[in-house]
């Protein structure tokens, strides 16, 4: 039997290994991790809210579960607002750091104190050293998502995923992408080059910007045929460039993409689109974009939907789908919501 | 012809800012005379000049052409009457001499004109009555003091106005053309043309003028015959300088400044 | 250069130009198609079968023609506005955009751009604006008692401030991904954008602009002296004055709703033309229309035909323009001491 001496010191001891094993579990409560860029970074443990600089990650977020945003980088436009539910309409505008959009108020963002930033980058580094510094100065924890087109979207989905301990949801997604890419590339593959429809992209409002084939605006179009019929080497990442209507009236494309509404509700009734080849076959199909884009502009997780959408208009007896139930599908498992057929048709068919 | 003064100007008093720079200023000029305005810088000179020409508006008073109010006549009208010919000064352009006085023809034409071949000829009259025919293709900035001065009367010229306003014509003169400038004055006052012009030369005032009016601060001071009232109290007065006014051999009027030739009297 | 010569010789290189203009374009076509088009169309004779007929007729008659059209609509009304400008702030270096309107013009065309779906709005706002802007300028120089040409001046350079910074902000709200590169496009210039519709509504008030100048290029000369002497010789400066910048406000503004901002022209080709026709107004205003004209027909053409790409008009204009300008600088001097 321990004496009293004997017993307060027992005591002392229990008292301080309490203390250790709650200090210990604290520490443990932060983890590390390897971002895609291969940075070594600490997070805190659970990560609750987070908050993307730039817009790109902020779309990604809105897939994998919007209501983790501490903010959003641009007020939500009224018709994206119906396809999130009302905490995330309302969720206060932070703005963006480095590039794209209004610059954020880091006064606001610190006082909305996200356990962490979600970066985005094409090749692994940040856009500009300045922004980099910009972001190290919040002393909050930040990881890179890279992303150079998307095929490397189902990795971005599974490491973001283990980051914000969502991996079941992930995976449904990630591998729903992964399908998606391997289905369009075995259908692409088993037509021959010569029997794949030319495809002219119209952008703006009098159909006449477009994109060289190899840029990243019209990665659809690559993955879809390679048939962009603008071929040159893009000067610049912002795109949109200016052709004559000659122009592309010679390209003879077999397949219009239109951008804008304004160019697709005149383009049939105009007298000198009317010797376009496409306008001339009536295939001339206006980009779907609701919520976002999805085609490009801005390049979000929609263009898998977008993928399947051109595939059906460009191949529709080798790619058989019913892309009403498609898309349903898909914003069901993406955006978490029930669009009825007859709101999904005005989606497609405005 | 008619008694009424041709131009009569009452009560006029006008300042840029709430200062006034002319003070009740009355005064008549008749037809077929040559009135020099004579006071040293800042008098208001120029700005009376401008009031008659209807190139500022009095604050009071007003003035009167032919006995009609010029607030109440057109531009144009006041311009086919009298003509204004200003300091020379630098044009920007270079329109040729014939272009500047045809210039002059504008008050007889309206908005939308083409040159006739009569006013072609009347401004090469206008060239050739003060022997500077030979002039009419150059470009006036290629010309020099005396020619462009010649150049702008020629236009109030074939302006057909019977009243020529010189604001100040032999400054920016060499001495010869100083004469030379007067002498057409001369002559074409002897054509019946009404001179009004301002000076800063006593002598130019007594040589060819029949009437001065003095200005100081604003007000006149004196107004009369030139041989009466140009003499070396009313000088003093005025530019606060000693100067001897006198004939020589009976007729020419010679001012001597006395701190200069170091005259007494 | 004789006097009576000058004008038809000017005319017939406009129509040459034109011409020439007509049989170039990215889709090839043969002159013998063009002459054979035009001769089945007008005179009736030798015959083209309709599919090809249809062809023919939109790529020259709804592609080629309009953008020639209002490239010399453009060219000349720049050229006219220029010319009248500086003769009335009697400053050879002065051009249609003094007093605001293609900033204010920039301004309501970006504003229809971010806050509307439709084309109209963007031409309307680009108009209005282009208006407004002359007018805050003509307001301030009014609040300051004054019509002088520096108060107007002074007047100009706030407003084209204020509607740049105002721009600036549009861009900044505007939608980067899609609205802004379209903006910035639109606003480096392109005459592809032009249809039978707006070439009329914009065209007509254009050429009756022009004519009203011309008419009165005679005051300008008088205006150019000085409002005083202008005044003595029986002008009324003050409404003449507003009159004459109406008209360039119009057509300066037009000029931007039928292809964006185009600059430079407004002030180069006045020098060049007073340099080959002398400063004389009377002749100098209808010249440098037809220069004008002539000018912004070829540049278009350097802008469609050079590259792949369609260059925008507004940094062909600057980059012709502006050393073939530092070149004859020397001999334009003339046209001003």
């Amino acid at each position: 039997m321990l004496d009293q001496k004997g017993k307060r010191i027992g005591i002392a001891m229990l008292i301080m290994f309490l203390a250790l094993a709650v200090i210990s579990a604290r520490i443990a409560q932060a983890r590390e991790i390897t971002d895609m860029a291969g940075r070594t970074v600490t997070l805190p443990d659970p990560v609750r809210k987070v908050y993307a600089p730039s817009p790109y990650g902020s779309y990604i977020m809105y897939s994998i579960d919007p209501s983790m945003l501490s903010g959003l980088n641009f007020s939500m436009k009224e018709e994206e607002k119906k396809y999130f539910p009302k905490e995330v309409q309302n969720l206060p505008v932070i703005g963006s750091i480095g590039g794209q959009g209004q610059t954020a108020n880091i006064e606001v963002l610190l006082k909305a104190k996200p356990d962490m930033l979600i970066m985005w980058s094409t090749n692994g580094t940040a856009i500009s050293d300045k922004s980099e510094e910009s972001i190290r100065k919040l002393n909050i924890p930040f990881v890179y998502a890279v992303a150079e087109s998307l095929s490397d979207y189902p990795q971005v989905y599974l490491f973001l995923g283990k980051v914000l301990k969502k991996e079941d949801r992930t995976k449904q997604l990630s591998s729903y992408c992964k399908k998606t890419l391997e289905e369009v590339k075995g259908v692409v593959s088993k037509i021959l080059t010569e029997k794949r429809p030319s495809v002219y992209y119209a952008e703006g409002m009098d159909g006449l910007s477009t994109e060289c084939n190899d840029s990243i605006h019209v990665e659809l179009l690559q993955l879809a045929g390679d048939k962009d019929v603008h071929r040159c080497h893009t000067s610049n990442h912002k795109g949109y460039e200016k052709v004559s209507i000659e122009q592309v009236i010679l390209y003879k494309p077999d397949v219009i993409i239109a951008d804008e509404k304004v160019f697709f509700d005149k383009v049939y009734g105009d007298p000198v689109w009317r010797n376009v080849k496409a306008v001339k076959d009536k295939r001339v199909y206006l980009i779907p974009r609701a919520p976002f884009n999805w085609f490009d502009r801005p390049p979000t997780f929609m263009r898998f939907l977008g993928l399947k959408w051109l595939m059906h208009c460009l191949y529709p007896k080798e790619y058989r789908i019913d892309i009403i139930k498609e898309a349903q599908a898909f914003y069901r498992l993406f955006l978490g919501v029930e669009v009825s057929s007859g709101d999904m048709k005005q989606v497609i068919y405005p | 012809m008619e008694l009424r003064p041709h131009i009569a100007v009452e009560n006029v008093s006008f300042g840029y800012t709430k200062k006034l720079v002319l003070e009740d200023i009355n005064l008549h000029i008749n037809a077929g005379e040559i009135v020099t305005l004579l006071g040293p810088n800042g008098c208001g000179k120029s700005t009376l000049i401008k009031i008659v020409l209807r190139l500022l508006r009095p604050a009071y008073g007003s003035v009167f052409l032919n006995g009609v109010n010029i607030a109440d006549l057109s531009l144009k009208t006041i311009a086919r009457e009298m003509a204004y010919v200003p300091q020379i000064h630098r044009s920007t352009f270079p329109y040729s001499v014939i272009d500047i006085v045809l210039m002059g023809r504008i008050p007889h034409k309206t908005f939308f004109y083409r040159y006739s071949d009569e006013d072609m000829a009347i401004a090469q009259d206008a060239l050739e009555s003060l022997s500077i025919s030979h002039l009419a293709e150059r470009p006036y900035t290629e010309l020099s003091g005396g020619e462009r001065q010649l150049t702008v009367l020629a236009r109030a010229i074939a302006q057909g106005a019977r009243t020529l306003i010189m604001d100040e014509p032999a400054s920016g003169l060499d001495y010869g053309n100083q004469l030379r400038l007067l002498e057409q004055i001369i002559n074409l006052s002897r054509q019946g043309y009404t001179f009004v012009k301002s000076t800063h030369s006593p002598e130019h005032a007594l040589w060819v003028a029949d009437r001065a009016i003095m200005i100081k601060d604003g007000v006149i001071v004196a107004d009369g015959k030139c041989d009466d009232i140009v003499n070396s109290e009313n000088l003093f007065h005025l530019y606060n300088a000693k100067v001897d006014v006198m004939r020589i051999n009976g007729s020419l009027w010679v001012c001597a400044p006395q701190a200069i030739c170091g005259c007494s009297q | 250069m004789k006097r009576n010569l000058l004008f038809p010789v000017l005319s017939l290189i406009l129509l040459l130009t034109a011409a020439f203009s007509m049989t170039l374009g990215k889709y090839p076509l043969a002159l013998s198609d063009i002459t054979g088009f035009f001769l089945f169309k007008i005179f009736g004779v030798g015959s083209i079968e309709p599919e090809r007929s249809l062809l023919l007729g939109s790529l020259l008659i709804d592609i080629r023609m309009p953008r020639i059209i209002s490239a010399t609509l453009i060219g000349a009304s720049l050229s006219v506005a220029g010319t009248a400008f500086q003769a009335m702030f009697v400053n050879p270096l002065v051009s249609p955009s003094l007093l605001g309107v293609l900033a204010g013009a920039s301004f309501g065309a970006a504003l229809g751009m971010v806050f509307s779906k439709s084309w109209i709005a963007v031409q309307v706002g680009t108009f209005v604006f282009g208006f407004m802007a002359v007018l805050v300028s003509v307001g301030i120089a009014k609040i300051h008692k004054g019509n002088t040409i520096l108060l107007l001046v002074l007047g100009g350079v706030i407003s084209s401030a204020l509607f740049t910074s105002l721009l600036s902000i549009i861009k900044y709200i505007a939608d980067p991904f899609n609205q802004l590169p379209a903006i910035v496009q639109w606003l480096m210039g392109s005459l592809s954008l032009v249809d039978r519709k707006v070439l009329l509504a914009a065209g007509i008030p254009q050429v009756v602009s022009i004519i009203l100048v011309t008419l009165f290029s005679g005051y300008l000369n008088a205006l150019s002296m000085g409002d005083e002497e202008a005044r003595a010789l029986g002008i009324p400066v003050e409404r003449i004055r507003m009159l004459l910048i109406f008209l360039a406000t119009l057509m300066s503004a037009l000029t931007v709703v039928l292809a964006g901002m185009i600059g430079w022209v407004g002030l180069i080709i006045p020098h060049i033309t007073r340099m080959l026709v002398g400063p004389n107004n009377k002749i100098l205003v209808p010249a440098s229309a037809l220069i004008g004209a002539i000018y912004l027909i070829v540049v278009d053409d350097v802008s469609r035909m050079l590259f792949n790409v369609e260059i925008p008009i507004g940094i062909t204009t600057s980059l012709i323009g502006i050393p073939f300008f530092a070149v004859i600088l020397k001999k334009a001097r003339r046209g001003w001491s």
